[in-house]
C-alpha cells in the first residue's frame, strides 16, 4: 500500500471514504491524493453566447473548494496529501487517474451530492466499480 | 475490535482480497473473517436423495480447501482469523452477516470462478456493491 487516491464531493459518504483513506495509509506511511472531478456543463447548442470558459474556471474553483474543506474537516496530518482538480465525466476521470497513477486503492464514497436518498449506491460509485481496474473502496 | 469480512470462494481474485484485506485491516485496526458462502443446490424435487448428499459433501469440501488456502495466505503474513462458512445467495448472506455491529467492512474479489472473463465485475461483487450498508473493497 503506497499510493491511494480519494474521490470527493465534498459529501458526507466522501468525507468518511477521506478518514478512511487517511487511517489505512497512516500505517504505510502512503501518499494520499485527494481528487475533486468537476463534470463539465453542457447547454443547449442554442446558447452560443455562455461563456463556457468562464463558467468552468468557476467550477475549477468550486472543486478546489472542496478539496479545501475536505483537507480540513479532516485536520493537520502527518501524511504526504495532495491534491488534484480535474473537469471531465466524473468516474471515466476518477479511473482514468487511479489507472495512470497505479494507485493501489482507490476510495470512494458509495453516492455524492447527487444521489437519491434510498439507493445505496450512486451513479458514479457503481460506474467506477465497473471500469476501474484498481482496487476500489465503496464507504457508505 | 471490529473485524473485516473477506469473501473467499478459492478464485485468484479472492485469494488477492484476502492480501488486500490484511492491508486495510492493519489501517483500521481490524481482524479478518474469511467467509465461504456454499449457495444452495437446486435440483428438482425427484432428484435421488442420494445425489443431492453428494453434491452437498462436495460443496462442503471446496468450501473447507478454499477456506484453508485463503488461511495459510494470512498465516504467512503473521495474523490470526476466523472461518466462517453459512449456507445461501452468495451476495445477500454476506451482506446480512456485515450488518452484524462487530463488522467494519467486507473485501471481495471482482470476479470469482463463474464470471465471464471479458466482464470487469462479477454479479457477486456487484450485488454486494448495491446491498451492503458496510464500507466494500473490490479487489481485482
Amino acid at each position: 500500500m503506497k499510493k491511494i487516491l480519494v474521490a470527493t464531493d465534498g459529501s458526507d459518504a466522501s468525507l468518511k471514504g477521506a478518514r478512511v483513506a487517511f487511517q489505512v495509509a497512516r500505517p504505510f506511511d502512503a501518499a494520499v491524493t485527494v481528487l475533486s472531478v468537476v463534470p463539465p456543463i453542457v447547454l443547449p447548442g442554442d446558447a452560443p453566447w455562455a461563456p463556457m470558459d468562464e463558467i468552468h474556471l468557476s467550477e475549477l474553483k468550486r472543486g478546489e473548494r472542496v478539496l479545501s474543506e475536505t483537507l480540513a474537516a479532516l485536520g493537520e496530518t502527518a501524511l504526504n496529501v495532495s491534491t488534484r482538480v480535474m473537469l471531465g465525466p466524473v468516474a471515466e476521470t476518477i479511473t482514468e487517474v487511479a489507472e495512470s497513477g497505479a494507485f493501489d486503492m482507490v476510495v470512494l464514497g458509495s453516492h455524492g451530492k447527487g444521489a437519491v436518498k434510498r439507493v445505496l449506491l450512486g451513479s458514479v460509485a457503481d460506474r467506477v466499480m465497473h471500469l476501474c481496474t484498481r482496487p476500489v473502496l465503496v464507504v457508505p | 475490535m471490529k473485524t473485516i469480512l473477506v469473501a473467499v470462494d478459492g478464485s485468484e481474485p479472492s485469494l488477492k482480497g484476502v492480501r488486500a484485506a490484511l492491508d486495510l485491516a492493519k489501517g483500521v485496526g481490524a481482524r479478518l473473517e474469511l467467509v465461504y458462502v456454499i449457495p444452495p443446490v437446486l435440483l428438482p424435487p425427484s432428484t435421488y436423495a442420494e445425489t443431492i448428499k453428494k453434491l452437498e459433501e462436495a460443496n462442503a469440501t471446496m468450501a473447507t480447501h478454499a477456506l484453508d488456502k485463503a488461511k495459510a495466505i494470512v498465516a504467512g503474513a503473521g495474523s490470526d482469523c476466523d472461518l466462517i462458512t453459512l449456507h445461501g445467495a452468495p451476495a445477500e448472506s454476506l451482506a446480512d452477516l456485515a450488518q452484524a455491529e462487530r463488522v467494519w467492512g467486507v473485501v471481495i474479489g471482482a470476479k470469482g470462478h463463474n464470471a465471464v472473463s471479458r466482464v470487469l465485475l462479477g454479479s457477486t461483487a456487484d450485488r454486494l456493491m448495491h446491498i451492503c450498508q458496510k464500507p466494500v473493497l473490490i479487489v481485482r
